[in-house]
C-alpha cells in the first residue's frame, strides 16, 4: 500500500532536513556555539580525566590561593581547587538544565498538542488552570517552592519544572492550534484514524521541531535560573560544587577574594553563551523566511 | 468595551483565589516551626505549644485555609509578621514603592535604549555596527544577573570606589542595580526590536513607499516603525507586568530593601505571612498590570479594539448558527 507520493514526499521531508543542517553549517556562529558546548560537556562528563584536583580535597596551604600554574583558577575559602570544583559542578548544572527544558517539553507537548486538538471545553478549563498558574511571576514559584520543598536536586527539578510547564503547554497548544486546521488532517480524519493515532502520529512531528527548538533556546535560561535559585540560598547548597552555589559562597569573600565568584560565573556564561548561539543558529536554519 | 473589563475584573478575583489557596498549600508543606523562630530554643516546649495553640497552628488544615482566605478576601488583613512584628500589608508597602520604581525605570530603559539600538542596526544591516550589537546582545542575554551585578560592586565599589556597593541611600545607590536588572532587557528588546525590523523591511507596503519615491527617511519612521515595532510594544506589555516579581536575585544581591527582600527575609525567618502576602500582592499587580497593558493595547490598537467589540456579538451569531 506505498503510494509513490508517499516516497516523494518522504524523500523530500529528508532533503529538508539535510538542507537545515546544511544551512545551520554555514553559520559560524552556531558552529562555534555547538563546538563549545560539546566540549563543556565532554569535560563534566569526563571530569575525573581532566579535572586537576579532588574538588573536595581541602589544601590548607592554598586557601584562597589566586590563579596560578599549580591552581589556574585558583583555591576557595576552604583551599579546595577551583578549577576541580567547576568541572565537576558543571554536571550537576547541566543535568539540572537539561533535565528541566526536557521534563518541561514534554509536558508541553503530551498536554498542548492534547489540549490545542480537543478545544472546546477542554482547551478552556486546561487555559484557565495556565492563567492561575502563571498569575505568579516565574521566579517567584520557583522561590517559593523551592523553599517549600527544601534543598537538593530532585527538589530543584521539580521547583523549576513547575515554574516552566504552563509556558510550554501554552506554546504547544498555540501551534497546536495553528495544525488543527490543516488538511492532512483532515485526510487523516476521513481515513477514520482514531484521535490517538491523528494526535501523536500525524500532529506532533510536525510540532516536535519547533518545540525542540524552543527548549533548546529555554536550556540556558533554565541554567542560569537554577544558579539564580541556589545563589540566593535555595535550590541546590554548598558543598555541592554547582555553579550557582560557587558564586553563592564566594559571595561573602567579594571584598577581598573576588576570583571565588569570578570563574563560577564565568563558567555558567560561556556555557550559556554557546548553547544560546547555537540554539539562534538552529532557530535561523530552520525558519525559511530567512532563507538568505 | 466595559462588559470585557468587567469580564476580566471578575476573572482577576477568581485567579486571586486560586493563587491564594495554590500559596496557602504549598507553603503548608514548608519544613521548619515557627514558633521556634518565635520564641528560640531557650524557653521551654509548653510555652512553644501554647504559642502553637494561641495562633491556631494546631488546626486542621482545612479550618486554617478558612481563616486565611476570609481574612485575606474579606478583611483585606495578611495577618501580622512574625519576625517584624507589623502588619505584613504595611510592610509590603512600605516597600513596594522602592521595588516599582526599581521595576518602572528598569522598563523605561529597556525601552528607550533597547529599542532604537535595535532599529539602527536592523537599518545598517551587516556592518560593524549591527554585528557589533548582536555580540553584546548575545553575551548580555546569557551573562547570570546576579553575578554580573556581583562584577559590577567588585569593579566600581571595590576597585575603583565609584559607588556604594548595597544600601539605599543617596542616587548613587540605584545606578547599579538599575543596571544590572535592565541589561538583559536592554539585549533582548534590542534583538526583538532588528529582527521586527528586518521582516518588515521585506514587505511589500514598504517597497510601494519606496517605489512612489518617498524619501528614506519617512518611509523608515512613517511606514516601517509603526508596524516593525508592534510586537516589541507587546513585549514591552510582558516586561512591565513582570517587573516587580523579577527583581527578587537583585534585590538580594545588593541588599536593596524593596519587596523581594523582604519575601526572602520572610523565606529564611519562616515568616508565612510574609511570604503568603507577598506572594500573593505581587501576583495581583502583575495581574492588574497586565490588564492595564492589555486595555491600552486596546486604544492602540484599532484590530484588538474591534476583537473586544466584536466578541459578545459574534458569540451570539455562533450560538444562533
Amino acid at each position: 500500500m506505498k503510494h509513490p507520493e508517499h516516497h516523494e514526499q518522504k524523500r523530500k521531508k529528508q532533503s529538508q532536513f539535510l538542507e537545515v543542517l546544511k544551512r545551520l553549517a554555514r553559520k559560524p556562529s552556531a558552529m562555534i556555539g555547538l563546538c563549545i558546548f560539546i566540549a563543556v560537556i565532554l569535560v563534566c562528563a569526563l571530569a575525573p580525566v581532566f579535572a586537576p584536583y579532588d574538588p573536595n580535597y581541602m589544601d590548607y596551604t592554598a586557601i584562597n590561593a589566586t590563579p596560578s600554574a599549580a591552581h589556574l583558577c585558583g583555591c576557595d575559602n576552604l583551599g579546595r581547587d577551583i578549577l576541580s570544583r567547576l568541572i565537576y559542578g558543571g554536571r550537576y548544572s547541566l543535568s539540572l538544565g537539561f533535565t528541566c527544558a526536557l521534563i518541561g517539553m514534554f509536558f508541553g507537548l503530551a498536554f498542548g498538542t492534547l489540549v490545542g486538538y480537543s478545544g472546546g471545553a477542554v482547551d478552556n478549563v486546561a487555559m484557565r488552570i495556565c492563567d492561575i498558574w502563571m498569575a505568579i511571576p516565574g521566579m517567584l514559584l520557583c522561590i517559593i517552592l523551592s523553599a517549600a520543598l527544601g534543598n537538593g536536586i530532585p527538589q530543584t527539578i521539580v521547583a523549576m519544572t513547575m515554574g516552566g510547564i504552563p509556558g510550554s503547554i501554552r506554546g504547544t497548544r498555540a501551534m497546536a492550534l495553528r495544525e488543527r486546521n490543516m488538511e492532512y488532517l483532515e485526510a487523516a480524519k476521513a481515513m477514520n484514524c482514531s484521535k490517538a493515532k491523528i494526535l501523536y502520529k500525524h500532529m506532533l512531528p510536525n510540532i516536535v521541531a519547533p518545540t525542540i527548538i524552543g527548549t533548546t533556546g529555554q536550556i540556558g535560561g533554565t541554567i542560569m535560573q537554577a544558579a539564580g535559585l541556589s545563589f540566593i540560598g535555595l535550590g541546590i547548597q554548598p558543598p555541592t560544587p554547582e555553579w550557582g552555589a560557587m558564586c553563592s559562597a564566594g559571595r561573602n569573600f567579594i571584598l577581598t577574594y573576588p576570583h571565588l565568584m569570578l570563574w563560577p560565573g564565568v563558567a555558567i556564561l560561556i556555557t550559556v553563551l554557546s548553547i544560546n548561539m547555537f540554539g539562534d543558529g538552529l532557530r535561523d536554519a530552520m525558519d525559511p523566511r530567512l532563507k538568505d | 468595551m466595559w462588559r470585557y473589563i468587567v469580564k476580566r475584573l471578575i476573572a482577576l478575583v477568581i485567579v486571586l483565589l486560586c493563587v491564594a489557596v495554590i500559596i496557602f498549600c504549598v507553603l503548608w508543606f514548608m519544613p521548619g516551626d515557627p514558633a521556634e523562630i518565635i520564641l528560640g530554643m531557650s524557653v521551654p516546649e509548653a510555652d512553644r505549644e501554647a504559642l502553637r495553640i494561641k495562633m491556631g497552628w494546631n488546626d486542621p488544615f482545612l479550618l486554617q485555609l478558612g481563616r486565611y482566605m476570609r481574612d485575606v478576601f474579606l478583611h483585606l488583613d495578611f495577618g501580622d509578621s512574625y519576625q517584624y512584628k507589623v502588619p505584613v500589608s504595611q510592610g509590603f508597602m512600605e516597600r513596594l514603592p522602592r521595588t516599582l520604581t526599581l521595576g518602572l525605570i528598569s522598563v523605561f530603559i529597556q525601552t528607550v535604549i533597547g529599542i532604537p539600538l535595535g532599529v539602527s542596526a536592523a537599518i545598517h544591516r551587516n556592518t560593524l555596527q549591527d554585528q557589533g550589537l548582536l555580540v553584546f546582545a548575545m553575551v548580555f542575554i546569557s551573562v547570570p544577573q546576579f553575578w554580573f551585578a556581583l562584577m559590577m560592586v567588585v569593579l566600581f565599589s571595590v576597585k575603583l570606589g565609584w559607588l556604594p556597593p548595597f544600601g539605599i541611600g543617596s542616587w548613587k545607590h540605584w545606578i547599579m542595580p538599575i543596571i544590572a536588572n535592565s541589561i538583559s532587557g536592554i539585549a533582548m528588546n534590542a534583538r526583538q526590536t532588528r529582527s521586527a525590523v528586518l521582516e518588515t523591511i521585506r514587505s511589500d507596503f514598504v517597497t510601494t513607499a519606496r517605489a512612489k519615491g518617498l524619501p528614506e527617511g519617512k518611509v523608515i519612521y512613517k511606514h516601517m516603525l509603526p508596524n516593525a515595532l508592534i510586537p516589541v510594544i507587546n513585549g514591552l506589555g510582558m516586561q512591565l507586568s513582570m517587573c516587580v516579581g523579577g527583581t527578587v536575585v537583585i534585590e538580594s544581591v545588593f541588599s536593596f530593601p524593596g519587596v523581594g527582600n523582604y519575601m526572602l527575609n520572610g523565606i529564611n525567618g519562616l515568616d508565612y505571612p510574609v511570604v503568603r502576602g507577598c506572594v500573593l500582592i505581587l501576583a495581583a499587580v502583575s495581574a492588574v498590570m497586565t490588564l492595564v497593558v492589555d486595555l491600552v493595547y486596546g486604544f492602540l490598537d484599532p484590530r484588538i479594539k474591534a476583537q473586544y467589540v466584536n466578541y459578545a456579538a459574534k458569540k451570539g451569531a455562533k450560538k444562533a448558527a
